[in-house]
């Protein structure tokens, strides 16, 4: 069975108060909710709280949900949406993280992969929300530009023309940062 | 010293997912809620008999959040509960005692750091009670009457909100000192 019927099933299950029904969909897109988060705003507990409030938030609100549209979608948006929330929230001097915890479990290879990727984190946490959101929801998750559109609820050209000057942004302080090629 | 296209999309593409920590069972238990307890049906009267429905209200930094779940109704263990409370609830001394005519009644009793919620509804709608989560935390459900135990928190001082919402409004609240 597809992930669509699957999510359209749980969906319905949910909404006749089968909270595990909700548990299914959780498992389901967690991972790549939490990833979307992360990376919105920087910061692991944060992403954790801003990630589970999503959650929530879809489930309190799942009876209003377009069952026309896709699921993922929609959690998506939500997720986002509760990113940019958290982000405007935010007191400006909390604003960057110098650190966000690495996938790897041995701490030796996660200090070296931070490095790796340090400056671009960096970059991406200086790009303003909503071309933040583009550049993790195209690169990180790898969602096409209509999939993007649905999410963001901008027209796909505006999703291509945000990611257009979001990498410009990020080659400039890339660039800046010496790691271009010699 | 410039940075191609590619090359930006070849690094931003190599960023790896992150294993995200343990949400599901934490989401659930949040939406079920500690403090979604079904209280146990009176008997008569004004008394409305809760029907496995609560809705529960969490106070956190003066945000209410509402969360409403169904809940399928369990047998509670109220026998236990009730024998090991000396003297019994219902003779704690009262703290608060708020009404509103024609909605509903609060009691709250106290006995060193546990509280005794007993609502009451004089319409037919569900009720509820909410409280000030950070201070004051669940410990039981026990019968005639319905009561909620509510333990305060270690460490938690000063005042706390308790609140009775019938029908998913808020009816009435009182403040009871944890002091």
């Amino acid at each position: 069975m597809e992930e669509e019927e699957l999510d359209r099933i749980a969906v319905e299950r949910c909404l006749q108060g089968d909270l595990d029904a909700f548990g299914s969909l959780i498992e389901r897109y967690q991972r790549p909710v939490f990833n979307t988060v992360l990376h919105m705003v920087g910061d692991a507990e944060d992403a954790r709280e801003v990630c589970q409030q999503a959650f929530m938030k879809a489930f309190e609100h799942l009876a209003s949900y377009d069952r026309e549209r896709k699921f993922f979608s929609w959690i998506y948006r939500v997720a986002v949406n509760e990113s940019i929330n958290h982000l405007k929230a935010r007191r400006p001097h909390e604003a960057l993280n110098d650190s966000i915890p690495h996938p790897r479990a041995n701490p030796a290879e996660q200090f070296e992969e931070l490095e790796e990727w340090k400056h671009l984190h960096e970059a991406i946490m200086n790009l303003e929300a909503n071309y933040r959101a583009v550049i993790i929801l195209r690169h990180f998750v790898h969602f096409s530009y209509n999939e993007i559109s649905d999410i963001l609820d901008v027209p796909e050209k505006t999703v291509k023309s945000r990611l257009f000057t979001a990498r410009q942004q990020l080659r400039e302080a890339l660039e800046a940062k010496g790691h271009g090629h010699q | 010293m410039a940075i191609s296209d590619e090359e930006l999309v070849r690094q931003l593409d190599a960023v790896p997912q992150v294993e995200p920590p343990e949400m599901k069972d934490a989401i659930l238990a949040r939406l079920r809620g500690p403090q979604l307890v079904p209280l146990p049906s009176g008997e008569g009267g004004a008394k409305r008999r809760v029907r496995g429905v609560l809705i529960g209200l969490a106070w956190a930094a003066a945000i209410i959040i509402v969360v409403t779940v169904v809940i399928e109704r369990k047998p509670l263990p109220w026998q236990h509960v009730s024998a090991t409370i000396a003297p019994p609830v219902d003779k704690w001394p009262i703290v608060a005692r708020v009404a509103v005519p024609e909605e509903g009644k609060l009691i709250v009793r106290r006995s060193g750091d546990q509280f005794a919620i007993q609502p009451s509804a004089t319409t037919s709608e569900a009720i509820s009670v909410a409280w000030d989560q950070k201070k004051l935390e669940i410990a039981d459900v026990v019968s005639d009457p319905e009561v909620l135990i509510l333990q305060r928190k270690n460490g938690a001082s000063g005042s706390a909100v308790i609140q009775l919402n019938v029908g998913g409004r808020e009816v009435l609240r009182t403040v009871v000192s944890l002091d």
